[in-house]
């Protein structure tokens, strides 16, 4: 009976896990988006009818990033999802994002990304100092973004005010 | 007192006032979608806001407390063990971080407390308040010796990477950490050898105490009140404001004063004499101050008082409050400017008071004392674009044994860093350079020349190199070499220590890693300059003592090969895995150098007026020096962090750990100064020689080369010899075999949280130089229980030590009891 109960905990346990990352990893891809609409390429690096967004390590981001792009385009662009698990020899992206597993990764992906125009984010807080443009981070149970304007313009966007307002602005 | 505790209760009565209305006023605020509305918004409607309307709907959502308990425990970043932001999953080395809510969720009510939630270190309690704290153990190196070698001098204390280090005896004054609560935003400890990273003493590891960072979200009051049993009362009070982007200010302060069970402190016979009170024969055991004022040694006043300038030292000035464990309070100052994106600085200065009852750093006849510390602090940190600079001073004047001539000693510290961080691609490289100047002065608060240690100011300079690289050859595999070489100016040996690290990620989930490393501890003013007399009026014998260091003492270093491995089987689990062996040599101890026989008041035994029987006795040089001693540990430590769900999460860690020492030597001082003394008694020329030191006196006398005022005696003989028969693989048990903690953290609401932890070591047993002390396995159980009333306004009562076990957990202290608190967190 005791191992039942001790069974029925667990599983309890984990059921509420899943479903509390699912929420953040919605969030995450609605910000992601909106970041999109805030920054801008340049249009020689467009391709005329696609934006790619590569996700690195993070199914569940890439799942939420998914279902956004059945409903949304960025401009006029069809989103694509693409799933890497490294870092070296992507193909071109305007969005890569980095999960927390891979954050050590950071430094290699900014140098392999070096001169591109790509919009680099990272799920964990802290990796702007490391290459990322934009870093998830949450404060005092809210969800909010470090940015670093010169990450972001060093691969030739530019990013308007509104979003540098709004994020923890980090050098 | 009175005054403490009445305004206690106004500030208390502010406080709820405040928040009261605080709540009132939040509650007004109109909310335009509940969270099942925005929970219930598709995909589609979500994306179509802009960002900032995106953001408010999602802090009516919230981070759930599931993510916010992740971050809070399994996907904490550190800095301390590469000098640069990582996930604590990737940390290199053994690591482990406290966060500012972990610490005050876990009912911790001092920072050394808190380190009982961290692996591999031991904390005990040597009085209420006061803690003995080592990392991995290995304490107590030599024993059979002064209690002064159970401090941790192998631990470098930081407070945002300035050292809190004390150079002159060695280990770390935790009372007079300036900071408190409030202004720790989390506590990183690295265990294993650091130097290469930090400098020295840094030996078993680091323990870096990282104040908050002043953002739009600190909250401009925030603080902490309780109080409890034992007189227990401890506060922090937090101001600070983010003024702009460039501009932060704050200011903090802290008080904390704590009692003992008891007013009575232990003595024992030190010479083995008779111990007794108006003639009666007592033992060895705990007395009031009044009963040792009278007490005697055989027939020396125990605690003669004597004349210091116009101050009597005795027992009363020894014991100010012998009742009282703990008073220390403390006041900090931040100013951080950005004043552009690539540049930052940071000040920070600060001042603290503090009188604590613990163990001593000296030799009288108790192993109590009473420490005295009133210091300040400036430290200021700059980041212009990859480089970063460090310079603070540390001064004050700490009396580490109250009471005792020659234990008051001013300081100055200055410190000075820079490194610079370059990043090639997947290599980074960080050269470094650094400066210290350490200087001790007892001068001003000595009589004469000769009754401190010093005698005068004496300094310590260190310069240093550094260099560490960081490589990641694939995405798997990290490779790390970190190196320096310092220089002292009293040596001429140029100390290198070095980590030489490669960790293997198998995959996003599990990490393998090893290290070999090497760390040094630094030169200690008394280890380097000692140079004092003690003429003895409370034992038979020796009449005189001689105390002197040496300059060339070679400093201990530790070697230590380690492998971990990390584990996150699933999100909500984090398993870590360290095994260590380490080799440590080049101890400092205080040893006999040499025991003489002497003739005092010649001059009278001479003329007949006294005889030689009545005035021979002996003289003890003694010295702190190198020995043989090595010491060799091995062990492991096991910890999980486990979020079970939102209501419950667990943590847990043990160690356990042997340390063996080859050449021990298996006699204290006493006995190897009776084993000289006794050789020099049963000298067959003693009567001959006794007369030619009489003729030699009479002689220099009459010559002038000698000055009856200044020299009192006439040296017979010297013997240097020690008794033969060292021990090798020596079982040293002065640390626990294994220690450990469990703690449950449980939130049956949004509003309660519990709280409960378990500490636990096994048998121990601590040897120094008058006796043997073994100390029994103990389980200590704490709980806090709070209710958060607001947002801003939580309740709390915290039970240490819950079951009042009274148990000694530290060698010749006091039992330790329950302590029952009760207090409030509030913040606007």
């Amino acid at each position: 009976m005791k191992q039942k109960l001790v069974f029925l905990l667990l599983v309890l346990c984990f059921a509420t896990t899943e479903e509390a990352f699912s929420q953040m990893a919605k969030f995450k891809a609605l910000f992601l988006y909106n970041f999109t609409q805030n920054v801008e390429w340049p249009p020689s690096a467009s391709n005329p009818n696609e934006f790619v967004i590569t996700v690195i390590g993070d199914k569940e981001m890439a799942t939420e990033l998914e279902k956004l792009a059945q409903v949304k385009k960025v401009g006029t662009k069809t989103i694509v999802i693409k799933q890497e698990n490294q870092v070296k020899n992507l193909e071109d992206s305007q969005v890569i994002f980095l999960s927390a597993g891979k954050s050590s990764l950071m430094s290699m992906l900014s140098s392999d990304q070096d001169g591109k125009p790509t919009l680099l984010i990272s799920s964990k807080e802290g990796l702007c100092s490391d290459g990322a443009a934009i870093s998830f981070t949450t404060v005092d149970g809210k969800l909010r973004y470090e940015i670093c304007s010169t990450n972001i313009e060093k691969h030739g966007l530019k990013v308007n005010n509104k979003l540098l307002s709004l994020g923890i602005p980090v050098n | 007192m009175n005054q403490i505790k009445m305004n206690l209760r106004y500030l208390l009565l502010i406080v709820l006032v405040v928040s009261f209305f605080n709540q009132n006023f939040a509650q007004e605020q109109p909310k335009t979608k509940t969270r099942e509305e925005v929970l219930s918004m598709t995909m589609e409607e979500m994306s179509s806001l802009p960002l900032e309307e995106l953001m408010s709907l999602m802090d009516v959502v919230g981070v759930s407390s599931l993510e916010e308990l992740y971050n809070l425990l399994l996907n904490k970043n550190v800095v301390s063990a590469s000098k640069k932001e990582e996930s604590i999953f990737d940390s290199p080395l053994s690591t482990t971080v406290l966060s500012h809510d972990q610490i005050i969720a876990s009912g911790a009510t001092s920072i050394e407390e808190a380190l009982r939630l961290v692996p591999g270190v031991i904390v005990r309690e040597k009085t209420n308040g006061n803690y003995d704290v080592h990392i991995r153990g290995n304490d107590n190196l030599p024993s059979k010796n002064l209690l002064l070698y159970s401090e941790n001098m192998n631990t470098l204390v930081m407070i945002n990477g300035r050292s809190v280090f004390n150079y002159s005896h060695g280990g770390t004054l935790w009372e007079t950490l300036p900071v408190s609560f409030e202004d720790i935003d989390r506590i990183e400890v690295v265990r294993g050898p650091s130097s290469a990273l930090y400098g020295p003493n840094a030996v078993t590891g680091v323990i870096n105490i990282i104040t908050q960072t002043i953002s739009q979200e600190t909250p401009l009051i925030s603080g902490n009140l309780n109080g409890g049993s034992q007189s227990t009362y401890m506060g922090d009070l937090a101001i600070r404001k983010q003024l702009n982007d460039k501009i932060s200010l704050g200011v903090t302060g802290n008080f904390e004063t704590r009692d003992r069970k008891t007013d009575e402190i232990y003595i024992y016979s030190r010479d083995g004499s008779q111990l007794s009170i108006d003639g009666e024969n007592v033992g060895n055991g705990y007395y009031s101050l009044d009963e040792i004022n009278q007490m005697r040694s055989g027939n020396q006043e125990i605690w003669p008082p004597y004349t210091v300038g116009n101050e009597i030292y005795d027992i009363y000035k020894s014991f100010p409050d012998p009742e009282r464990s703990k008073y220390r309070y403390g006041v900090n100052g931040y100013l951080d400017v950005n004043p552009t994106s690539e540049t930052s600085v940071q000040i920070m200065g600060g001042y603290q008071n503090s009188e604590v009852m613990t163990s001593t750093m000296g030799d009288v006849p108790t192993p109590y004392s009473t420490k005295l510390a009133s210091t300040g602090y400036v430290d200021l940190r700059a980041k212009i674009y990859d480089f970063s600079l460090q310079a603070n001073y540390n001064g004050g004047t700490i009396d580490y044994m109250s009471g005792n001539e020659g234990f008051e000693l001013d300081n100055e510290q200055y410190s000075f860093l820079a490194e610079y961080n370059k990043k090639f691609r997947n290599l980074s490289v960080r050269p470094g350079f650094s400066y210290q100047s350490i200087s001790y002065d007892d001068s001003k608060h000595i009589s004469e020349v000769g009754k401190g240690y010093l005698n005068q100011k004496q300094t310590i300079n260190i310069m240093a190199g550094s260099l560490r690289l960081d490589y990641l050859l694939t995405e798997r595999l990290r490779l790390v070499a970190a190196l320096r070489a310092e220089k002292y100016d009293n040596m001429d040996d140029i100390y290198a220590s070095w980590q030489f690290i490669s960790t293997y990620k198998l995959n996003d989930k599990n990490l393998i890693r090893a290290v070999y490393s090497r760390a040094n501890q630094s030169a200690f003013l008394i280890n380097t300059y000692s140079n004092y007399t003690w003429n003895i009026v409370n034992m038979r014998s020796p009449k005189i003592m001689q105390f002197d260091g040496h300059k060339d003492n070679k400093l201990k270093t530790t070697d230590m090969v380690e492998i971990g491995f990390r584990s996150r089987p699933d999100k909500s689990v984090l398993i870590d895995v360290e095994a260590f062996y380490n080799r440590s040599k080049d101890f400092v101890g205080l040893a006999p150098d040499m025991t003489s026989l002497a003739v005092f008041n010649p001059l009278a035994v001479i003329t007949g007026a006294a005889t030689v029987q009545e005035n021979i006795n002996a003289i003890v040089n003694l010295s702190f020096q190198n020995m043989d001693l090595v010491s060799n540990q091995f062990g492991a430590s096991v910890s999980l962090d486990w979020v079970l769900s939102e209501k419950l999460m667990a943590t847990g860690h043990v160690t356990y750990q042997q340390t063996t020492v080859d050449n021990y030597v298996p006699y204290s001082r006493n006995e190897i100064l009776y084993y000289q003394s006794s050789i020099a008694q049963s000298d067959p020329d003693l009567a001959t020689k006794i007369n030619q030191a009489l003729v030699d006196y009479a002689t220099g006398v009459q010559t002038g080369e000698i000055d009856p005022a200044k020299q009192t005696y006439a040296i017979v003989n010297s013997v240097s010899d020690i008794q033969e028969g060292t021990e090798n693989n020596f079982k040293h048990e002065a640390t626990p075999s294994f220690w450990g903690s469990l703690s449950i953290t449980y939130r049956p609401t949004k509003k309660i949280e519990f709280f409960p932890q378990a500490y636990f070591y096994g048998e121990q047993s601590f040897i120094n130089q008058y006796g043997v002390i073994d100390i029994e396995p103990s389980v200590n159980l704490n709980l806090k229980a709070s209710y958060k009333a607001t947002d801003n306004l939580t309740f709390f009562v915290n039970c240490r030590n819950l079951l009042n076990t009274e148990k000694v957990q530290f060698a010749y202290m006091d039992k330790i009891g329950g302590l029952y608190l009760a207090g409030l967190n509030f913040k606007w």
